[in-house]
């Protein structure tokens, strides 16, 4: 009951208030109604009270409406209160843009040391971040305020105002109070910006933890305990880091030295081999024990020496080094006859092999090098050396001659070789057995490979060669050229383009009993993993048609159904094999040559030799002929109706991507008992 | 006297008839009609279910504080300035660089950031520079109608003239958000893309920047520099500055709309489409009822003789 009361009284002051202040405005606007004022009024200057002049300003720049100026003390209706107002809030003792002490600052209208002869120069006022409730009466207080050129005041044309609220206190909730902890400091950073800090760690040996792959690998020379890296290179071609190399993860890295000399360390061999020995496994490394001479107190089976070998370029053959080679040192020689300055024995590959135990750690580690010979004439450029650094890792029960690497189990994958085979007759008394041979130790033998583009000529060697990558289409050009020599007495036209033609067949690999791998884990024991290769006309065919014509008057022969391209093409569907859904398996591989191709040669009589120079196109297509899956019912008829995939949308799972969907069977359940219920 | 309409109601008549006759059959088919014919119709016309909306929010963008500047020069020897270990590591003799300046600017104090100023000064040792490349991790959060919070990247590229001698670059641009996908509007999918671009770890080949462009632009969404507007200026100094200036604009996003939503759109398009034919087997139905062509019986508060009749005739059925 109490409350109600106040509540009453409460509501009858404000009423009252807010009564008196419309009387008030009222008056004020009729006394204000005479002297013409509008909603501004102003004066230019204090300094100019003396005077009755009534200066009429457009300023259009502020306020799109005409103002009425009249001089400040010349009215009598502006109240006295107005020129005390500076005196009533301690908030205007700042003047937000006054930033230089007893100077006038520009576009400054607030500050005190401008008079109004300066704010004449002014473009205009600066804005400054403040914030009136324009709702209480005592606004009128507040804009007082001068931020303009001019003495102003604002007559407030609302109809009510607020002159007293009855609503409980408020207050503006902001931090004032100064931090007084370091640590409530830190807590204060949480979600806001800060220079990261990274804290370098895992830099120390530590013997306990477990040494699984990625660990990282150390070894331990004249200098101490370290981990080991090898050069890589960065933004530019550089050697510029070094890349750490972690257990079991295999890695090839390739960049540039800069400076070829003897000086140049990592050139010559014997940095990557003099002293250096690796840590088998962390476990087995005692640092304390070996203390200061690591490298002498560290038995030899937790400190494993290199076994290095010098290999050729493919690192196919190598052959053992002895500790005092020469040329495990880079020798420069300047030679002033040749102006030129020849470096031997820099090092170009290297290849570290380790064999390892799993959790047991490394076993035995070989490296595998590949040395140059590198010159350059005074005066030129010093050559960029490039230098190669592959790290391989291999089960230590495992030789690299067994490897046998699949293109997928059982569907090929994507970007992986297509296995070959060919097809061979065995003839085992009356019964014939078909079977399958496949060379595994050389590439060309066991996947489908093409000629490379070497320079512009076509190259198939067991080293150099373009390899079909599942998948991708391919169309590769290339310069062929291949001389044929005539070894009887008449010149056999024939013969001599049918042998050219053989050698385009040749370099393109083909060969009439090749067999391509269904799946990519195809099994050379089981024939049926294995499909022929088809072909458009056979390459015994084609050698048939073969026809060449000599004209000895022009000393040229004419050779006509050449070859000049290849089209192949590979279909290929993705199938379930038991419950592995989606295998790439290869339906069929088809040749088809164009060989409307004729070229008058000429025949050179002083070798008796043919020169065909032409140029051979190969273009390897995929084809996916996967159809929608369907699952078909053997039992009788049935009726297929189906409407669109999406016309139940929102009730049925359409694609992977809607997650949201899993909630609708809920949603469903909600949506029939609300129907229920009505 | 004067007599008013003060209230009105309706006579209900009730038209009867067994379960398995004509009349029932034909306000069957004609029902059924209306219900299913609405919703083929609002089906065949196109944009029946709901599959994707759209919104625009201004995304809350905040950089972490890391940084990558990877320079080439008319030398073999790069620059590279960063923050992360790797870094300073490995390459720390090609960190040149020696103000990085950030500055969030956020105007309306709503706790979204407006602008950024990106400001990078590095010393030129007698080289030019060939190319710079600046990557910037950067907090990306929506929370307006669909949540999502993840970690993306400011990437800028710029190559200079081949004689060019730049020693200050001013870029001005947007942060542009791409999606290849919409939004699913759910917590568990809002946090997929809510770890880092760029992996600290000791390998190189986290921080190439060939890998990191192939990394980040297999997410579904990436932000980019938009309206991109780059001026270079070459005075006689040692030092090359770059300032970057980017605004974080609205973003317009596309999300699919939950399962209420989705009815909600669905229900007045059938809705608009029921009304109409309703009104039309209505018609139908009216004709064929005032017409007498189907055989019923009438059951009206009026005729209470009728009404007995009918009665008596339902209990002999």
């Amino acid at each position: 009951m109490e409350s109600n009361i106040k509540k009453k009284i409460a509501l009858t002051i404000f009423i009252y208030f807010v009564v008196t202040c419309f009387g008030k405005e009222i008056i004020k606007i009729e006394e204000l109604a005479s002297t013409e004022v509008t909603s501004i009024s102003t004066t230019t200057d204090a300094n100019f009270k003396g005077e009755n002049v009534t200066e009429e300003y457009t300023t259009s720049e502020f306020y799109n409406e005409k103002t009425t100026i009249i001089p400040l003390y010349n009215n009598e209706t502006v109240p006295n209160k107005v020129a005390n107002t500076k005196q009533v809030s301690p908030d205007f003792d700042f003047c937000a843009c006054d930033l230089q002490l007893n100077i006038c600052d520009l576009n400054c209208c607030c500050d005190q040391d401008c008079s109004s002869q300066d704010k004449e120069v002014f473009e205009q006022c600066e804005v400054e971040p403040r914030y009136y409730d324009a709702r209480y009466c005592d606004y009128v207080k507040y804009i007082y305020i001068n931020n303009t050129r001019f003495e102003w005041e604002i007559n407030q044309n609302g109809l009510f105002c607020v002159v007293k609220s009855n609503t409980p206190p408020s207050f503006i909730l902001q931090r004032k109070h100064p931090l007084k902890t370091f640590e409530e400091s830190e807590y204060e950073k949480n979600n806001k910006f800060s220079w990261p800090q990274y804290t370098q760690g895992g830099d120390s040996f530590n013997s306990s933890s477990k040494f699984i792959y990625g660990s990282p690998i150390w070894y331990v020379d004249q200098k101490g305990l370290h981990k080991f890296d090898v050069p890589n290179s960065f933004i530019t071609n550089r050697c510029l880091i070094k890349e750490n190399i972690f257990y079991l993860k295999n890695i090839h890295t390739s960049c540039s030295q800069v400076d070829l000399s003897q000086e140049n360390s990592q050139l010559s061999l014997k940095y990557y081999i003099d002293n250096v020995r690796f840590v088998a496994v962390p476990k087995l490394f005692n640092i304390t024990k070996y203390k200061d001479k690591l490298l002498e107190s560290c038995p030899k089976n937790v400190c494993l020496s290199i076994t290095p070998k010098i290999c050729d370029e493919s690192f196919t053959h190598c052959a053992n080094l002895s500790k005092n080679d020469s040329r495990i040192n880079i020798r420069c020689n300047l030679s002033i006859k040749d102006k030129s300055t020849t470096c031997v024995s820099v090092v170009k590959k290297l290849k570290y092999i380790f064999y390892h135990n799993g959790t047991k750690g490394l076993t035995d580690i070989l490296l595998l090098t590949y040395l140059d010979e590198i010159s350059y004439e005074f005066g030129t450029d010093v050559p960029q050396i490039n230098q190669d650094f592959f790290v391989n890792f291999f089960w230590s029960n495992i030789t690299t001659k067994r490897l046998v690497s699949l293109s997928g189990n059982p569907g090929y994958l994507i970007g992986r070789p297509i296995a070959i085979g060919i097809l061979e007759n065995l003839k085992n008394g009356t019964d014939t057995l078909l079977s399958i041979k496949r060379n595994v130790s050389e590439y060309t033998d066991s996947f489908l490979t093409i000629p490379k583009n070497l320079n512009g000529y076509c190259i198939f060697t067991s080293s150099e060669y373009l390899s079909i990558e599942f998948g991708y289409n391919v169309l590769t050009r290339c310069q062929f050229q291949k001389t044929v020599y005539n070894h009887k007495k008449v010149v056999n036209g024939t013969e001599l383009c049918r042998t050219l033609q053989k050698s385009i067949l040749k370099i393109w690999n083909i060969h009439s009993n090749k067999m391509v791998g269904s799946f990519g884990n195809a099994d050379i024991k089981k024939p049926d993993d294995w499909q022929k290769i088809l072909y458009k006309k056979l390459p015994q065919t084609i050698l048939n048609t073969t026809l060449g014509e000599y004209y000895p008057k022009n000393n040229s022969v004419l050779c006509k159904s050449m070859i000049k391209s290849l089209n192949m093409d590979i279909f290929h569907s993705r199938v379930d094999v038991g419950s592995l859904i989606n295998q790439e398996k290869i339906l069929a591989l088809t040749l088809s040559f164009d060989d409307s191709a004729s070229y008058s040669l000429p025949f050179k009589k002083d070798d008796n030799s043919l020169l065909l120079n032409t140029e051979l196109e190969l273009r390897v297509s995929f084809y996916d002929l996967t159809v929608k899956k369907e699952r078909k019912v053997v039992d009788p008829p049935s009726l297929d109706i189906k409407l669109p995939y999406d016309f139940f949308y929102p009730f049925v799972r359409i694609n992977n991507s809607g997650n949201q969907f899993a909630y609708n069977f809920l949603n469903l359940i909600i949506l029939f008992i609300v129907l229920y219920l009505k | 006297m004067v007599l008013i309409n003060v209230y009105t109601r309706n006579i209900k008549i009730k038209y009867k008839s067994t379960p398995f006759s004509k009349a029932t059959f034909l306000v069957l088919i004609t029902e059924l009609f209306t219900i299913i014919f609405s919703f083929i119709i609002g089906y065949n016309t196109g944009g029946f279910w709901l599959k994707q909306a759209t919104f625009y929010e201004q995304p809350k963008v905040s950089l972490l504080g890391d940084y990558i500047l990877m320079a080439t020069t008319n030398n073999t020897s790069p620059v590279v300035c960063s923050t992360y270990p790797f870094f300073k590591k490995r390459l720390q003799q090609y960190n040149f660089c020696s103000v990085i300046k950030f500055r969030e600017i956020d105007h309306e104090f709503d706790g979204k950031n407006d602008e950024v100023i990106v400001e990078i000064s590095l010393n030129l040792y007698n080289f030019t520079l060939k190319s710079i490349n600046l990557v910037l991790p950067i907090k990306y959060q929506l929370s307006d109608l669909c949540p999502l919070k993840m970690q993306s990247l400011i990437f800028y590229q710029y190559n200079f003239q081949q004689y060019d001698v730049v020693t200050e670059l001013k870029i001005n641009a947007h942060l542009q958000f791409f999606q290849s996908s919409p939004i699913l509007c759910s917590i568990r999918f809002s946090e997929i893309y809510n770890f880092p671009v760029i992996e600290n770890k000791p390998e190189s080949k986290n921080y190439a920047l060939e890998n990191i462009m192939e990394k980040y632009l297999k997410r579904n969404f990436t932000t980019h520099l938009t309206n991109v507007y780059a001026v270079t200026k070459t005075e006689n100094k040692q030092t090359f500055t770059l300032r970057l200036l980017l605004k974080y604009p609205e973003h317009h996003i596309y999300y699919n709309p939950g399962f209420w939503q989705i009815l909600k759109t669905a229900w007045i398009q059938y809705i608009a489409i029921y009304i109409l034919l309703a009104w039309l087997s209505r018609k139908i139905r009216k004709y064929i009822f005032n017409n007498r062509l189907v055989w019923y019986y009438e059951d009206s508060p009026i005729n209470k003789k009728s009404n007995k009749h009918i009665y008596n005739l339902m209990s002999f059925i």
